[in-house]
């Protein structure tokens, strides 16, 4: 082998650098400041809670207890029944469209939300 | 760039067994670094990943993920659970379009870049499947941009082992 | 390696980028009262100063009031009241958005096979929820009423609309505040802003900028509990639509241990039976409000088949079983729709 990298390569990496870039900042644009926790089991919400209030929330997770935390306007799973609990090494999230995702129990918690405070009404 | 070397079949057998072996190690090596972020992973075991396709060939290396993925998934206790089709299917489409990469493109590319393209199929595969187990909640994708750095890094990483190691194994193997 | 410098300055624009972050400011809102009941505007555009924001409120609730006075049927001088005390005498020319709106309503009580019937002022008079001490009507007079219900008995002729019959009464009131909620955020929408929130007593137009109904998860819709004061029976998240909930509770009274509630059944001229509360969830106020009443009216069954047929529609029906609120939700309902321990 002569040279370590081809031109080829010399290419195509920093091509991908740029999918990087564009796909942080595409994610970035579909959110930004977030202050509702949604937790979502198989897809369908099954509780709510506010980054804002402080408190811990346990949910039904398709393989056992996930359990979900608020305080001091960040989230985190603090605990789950599952094998690798890479959701509960992912730790505080605080930020608009950050995600904490359990595969084995098919549960995501979900930061929504685009104002400071929420976006309420009442209907009834 | 001439890498494949015509072997005896008793040497194929055993350098694939070898290279197996090398990437069950890694992989089981990995698991116990810990990293920043769950899934910034290396991707150490695609160094042998990698060597079985320079040095073998196409279907050797495919060979060699198998008995890796399934061997090492049994060694860190998912098999059959959701992490394994995980790894499975990620580890699997990523040599895939290594081959086919390596096949159609020739020497295009080096290793290192076999290497990235390899690593990012694997996370675009895992994103993939997790977005179809966990029913279609397409929040998971906003991890791409995460997923994709790490690919990047680790794939470039794990090319620039991979190169160096092929330029000594190919000055100790006898033609 | 040549690459590694690029590389890493990819890392140092990376790490810029998380921590910057877009600023926000409290939204403007104003509270008021119209066509009978609580009226709220609420902006929430960050990027908007106070003059144009209230200035844009002052808009939405002229128009609020322009509507009132156009549908509101307590008035002879309205455009409805028109219509109506010239009943069974002569046409009334009125302006082409009432004759949309009436046709609209028109179409509705076809589609629903008369379930929802504007014709049902003689009725909604004759219970008159809004009195002092509210009264079950006599029988016979029902009866006699009911002849004067029924889309078939007006007529439109270009702008003009004519009640065939002597006595019929036209009541908008199952749509009037939904589309009013919809004119004001058209005008909001005009003036540029991008979020905002109308409330016309429980009727909601929700617009926020580039989001669709209930896929996007902007605002937090809480649902009255029907028997809870002060409680609330569930809640979902949506982006821009429409929503609206008819109830049982909403208007009624209580006679020797009877409820009568306002929403009533245009066939037999008495309230609807078989259901607590409805709420609808679609793309414009209008559709939602009027919806709400008749997929009350409809019942469990055939209101919840409507729903499942009407596109861009998604709904929930309480009822109740025994002693306890039992609900059933169209499927994108089901996904969005957390319930209140009750």
């Amino acid at each position: 082998m002569d040279r370590l990298l081809t031109l080829a390569d010399k290419i195509l990496i920093p091509l991908l650098g740029g999918a990087v870039i564009t796909s942080f900042f595409a994610v970035r644009t579909l959110t930004s400041e977030g202050t509702t926790v949604l937790i979502q089991v198989e897809g369908k919400t099954v509780h709510r809670a506010h980054l804002l209030e402080p408190g811990e929330t346990v949910v039904e997770g398709v393989r056992g207890e996930v359990r979900v935390e608020t305080r001091d306007g960040k989230v985190a799973i603090t605990h789950a029944e599952c094998p690798n609990h890479i959701c509960v090494r992912t730790g505080w999230r605080s930020r608009g469209g950050e995600v904490i995702v359990c595969v084995p129990n098919k549960t995501v918690v979900r930061i929504v939300g685009e104002t400071r405070g929420s976006v309420r009404a009442v209907t009834g | 760039m001439k890498t494949s070397l015509p072997l005896s079949p008793t040497r194929r057998i055993t350098t694939i067994a070898l290279l197996a072996a090398v990437g069950i190690a890694l992989f089981v090596i990995e698991s116990f670094i810990p990293m920043p972020f769950p899934f910034l992973k290396i991707g150490l075991a695609n160094v042998s990943t990698l060597l079985a396709l320079f040095i073998l060939g196409p279907r050797e290396m495919l060979l060699v993920v198998l008995i890796r993925v399934v061997a090492g998934s049994l060694l860190v206790g998912s098999l059959f659970s959701p992490a394994f089709v995980l790894a499975f299917s990620a580890g699997i489409s990523s040599a895939v379009v290594m081959a086919a990469a390596k096949i159609v493109t020739r020497a295009l590319f080096s290793i290192v870049g076999i290497s990235v393209i390899g690593s990012v199929a694997h996370v675009l595969t895992q994103l993939l499947v997790v977005y179809l187990l966990l029913v279609r909640n397409e929040t998971v994708f906003f991890l791409l941009p995460l997923l994709l750095f790490s690919a990047l890094l680790g794939g470039v990483v794990v090319g620039w082992i991979s190169s160096r190691l092929i330029r000594v194994l190919k000055d100790f193997t006898p033609s | 390696m040549k690459s590694v410098p690029s590389l890493s300055s990819l890392i140092v624009i990376t790490l810029l980028s998380i921590s910057c972050n877009t600023p926000t400011r409290d939204p403007f809102t104003r509270e008021t009262t119209a066509m009978n009941t609580f009226v709220s505007v609420t902006i929430y555009d960050s990027d908007i100063e106070g003059a144009r924001a209230h200035a844009a409120i002052d808009s939405a609730l002229a128009e609020v009031h322009r509507i009132e006075l156009m549908a509101s049927d307590y008035s002879d001088t309205s455009e409805v009241g028109r219509i109506n005390s010239h009943a069974g005498v002569e046409s009334v020319s009125v302006s082409p958005e009432l004759v949309s709106l009436i046709e609209k309503s028109l179409e509705y009580a076809t589609k629903s096979a008369g379930a929802f019937d504007v014709t049902v002022g003689p009725l909604v008079k004759a219970w008159d929820f809004l009195a002092d001490h509210p009264r079950v009507p006599d029988q016979k007079v029902i009866a006699q009423l009911l002849t004067l219900v029924g889309k078939q008995h007006v007529s439109i002729n270009g702008d003009k609309v004519f009640l065939k019959r002597r006595g019929m009464r036209l009541d908008l009131g199952a749509i009037a505040k939904g589309y009013a909620a919809d004119r004001s955020s058209g005008i909001l929408k005009r003036l540029a802003l991008k979020r905002f929130i109308v409330d016309i007593g429980g009727n909601l137009s929700v617009f926020w900028d580039g989001t669709r109904v209930l896929d996007s998860t902007v605002a937090e819709i809480l649902i009255r509990h029907p028997r809870k004061d002060g409680e609330f029976f569930g809640s979902f998240m949506m982006g821009t639509g429409g929503v609206s909930t008819s109830g049982d509770y909403q208007r009624y009274f209580v006679h020797k241990g009877v409820r009568y509630h306002h929403i009533l059944n245009p066939a037999t001229g008495y309230p609807a039976q078989g259901v607590v509360a409805v709420t609808i969830v679609a793309s414009d106020a209008t559709t939602a409000d009027a919806l709400s009443t008749l997929v009350f009216v409809l019942g469990r069954e055939h209101g919840m088949e409507f729903i499942r047929n009407a596109a861009g529609v998604e709904g929930m029906v309480v009822w109740e079983s025994g002693d306890s609120l039992v609900h059933d939700l169209s499927p994108g309902f089901e996904k969005q729709f957390i319930r209140s321990n009750d």
